[in-house]
């Protein structure tokens, strides 16, 4: 059960990555700032990714 | 489009337009059935052989046939003819479904493969979608048959295949997303079309790395066959298979491994494009068979990782560097340092 919090992070990015695949093909058509938005979210998702990561290595936790 | 017949004298005729048609002949002969089976056949052989030629020995050779060529033939008549033994306490429906349905998500995504300009079955929109929903049934189908043979090694092998290909399949996604930019479209055919001027191999190069390691993973290829680790679990998920269902567990392992290749080939490598010479699918199956050498060699070459090390890096590493592509491509796109090559 130690690995349980990666099943949890996949659960997440599994649903951002099909966004993600969704302004990818459309990116030509888009005006930039859109597209900035959509980084900016990206970059914004590091921080509980690193916190995630952080949690899942205490395994007292789980 | 055949008119169906309404007399007899019709069904000769009929029959003849329906096998004769470009439909029937890309599904049963060149892109589909026929072709995929004879290339997992001499897949099998090959890795054998080429292992054998790392480690300095000679490999399959008395099966007939140049360099034993043969040898699929004799196992699958040996496998064929071996009694399938189901265990006492397994749950025997999904013990004898789940290979089926694994040969069946393996093989249903080549209908989107497109091995040449007008060598594929369904030129799908989202055809790069569909292929990676068909192999992420993968995990959950071999944790289910892990958990029907009902006994502790194939669990654990099972437990661990789903944690490696879950952690590993993001990074893929998202390397892919950066070809998906470059392309402007989630059809496969429109992606190879795209590489007309330049393969996205090198303006996506890190891309390239990621999506190659990840499938080595999703794959269970050395170095991360810690679902089937031979010393610890004795081999692994399928350790209760024999006969029959081994063989079908296997077609669909080599299955994936051709098409996981053609997918590399397909986003990174250019697709069908070569010198015009030699019809565009000899260029595609020659592209990946290197890239499929590439995946089998460190078999013979690494040792095994750690199973925390292996998710970690798929989680830390490998994630950042996909992401990290992606802005490296918004920011190529942007600055117009490709629009040389019409990008």
């Amino acid at each position: 059960m130690q690995y349980y919090p990666y099943l949890l992070m996949f659960v997440v990015f599994d649903v951002v990555g099909m966004f993600l695949f969704a302004w990818g093909i459309s990116f030509s058509k888009l005006p930039l700032d859109v597209s900035f938005l959509v980084l900016l979210f990206i970059v914004l998702l590091a921080a509980p990714l690193g916190y995630a990561l952080n949690l899942a290595l205490h395994r007292e936790n789980w | 489009m055949v008119s169906l017949p309404t007399t007899p004298a019709e069904l000769l005729p009929f029959i003849i337009a329906v096998v004769t048609s470009h439909t029937f002949i890309t599904i049963v002969f060149f892109p589909g059935f026929i072709h995929i089976m004879l290339v997992v056949m001499f897949l099998t052989w090959y890795e054998r052989k080429v292992l054998a030629r790392i480690q300095l020995r000679i490999g399959p050779l008395y099966a007939g046939g140049p360099g034993g060529i043969l040898q699929p033939i004799a196992d699958g008549v040996k496998l064929i003819f071996k009694e399938v033994m189901i265990p006492y306490k397994a749950d025997k429906f999904l013990f004898i479904f789940v290979p089926l349905a694994l040969v069946f998500s393996a093989a249903v995504p080549f209908a989107v493969i497109p091995f040449g300009a007008h060598w594929v079955i369904a030129n799908l929109d989202v055809g790069l979608v569909f292929v990676f929903a068909m192999t992420s049934l993968f995990p959950s189908m071999i944790l289910i048959f892990a958990w029907a043979s009902n006994s502790k090694y194939p669990f654990l092998g099972g437990l661990r295949s789903l944690f490696q290909q879950v952690a590993y399949e993001i990074p893929m996604w998202i390397s892919a997303l950066s070809v998906v930019l470059l392309a402007g479209s989630l059809s496969l055919v429109d992606i190879v079309n795209a590489q007309a001027r330049i393969w996205f191999a090198i303006p996506a190069f890190l891309s390239f790395v990621v999506f190659f390691i990840s499938i080595m993973a999703e794959l269970e290829r050395l170095p991360f066959d810690l679902p089937e680790a031979e010393p610890e679990l004795v081999a692994g998920w399928y350790t209760e298979s024999s006969g029959a269902i081994f063989m079908v567990l296997f077609l669909a392992l080599y299955m994936k491994l051709y098409l996981m290749s053609s997918m590399v080939t397909v986003l990174f490598l250019g697709g069908w494009w070569g010198p015009g010479f030699l019809p565009q699918p000899f260029w595609f199956i020659i592209k990946t068979l290197i890239v499929a050498t590439f995946i089998i060699i460190p078999r013979g070459v690494f040792p095994r990782i750690r199973v925390d090390m292996l998710i970690r890096i798929g989680w830390t590493r490998l994630l950042i560097i996909a992401i990290a592509n992606v802005f490296l491509t918004v920011l190529m796109l942007n600055s117009g340092l490709l629009a040389a090559w019409g990008l």
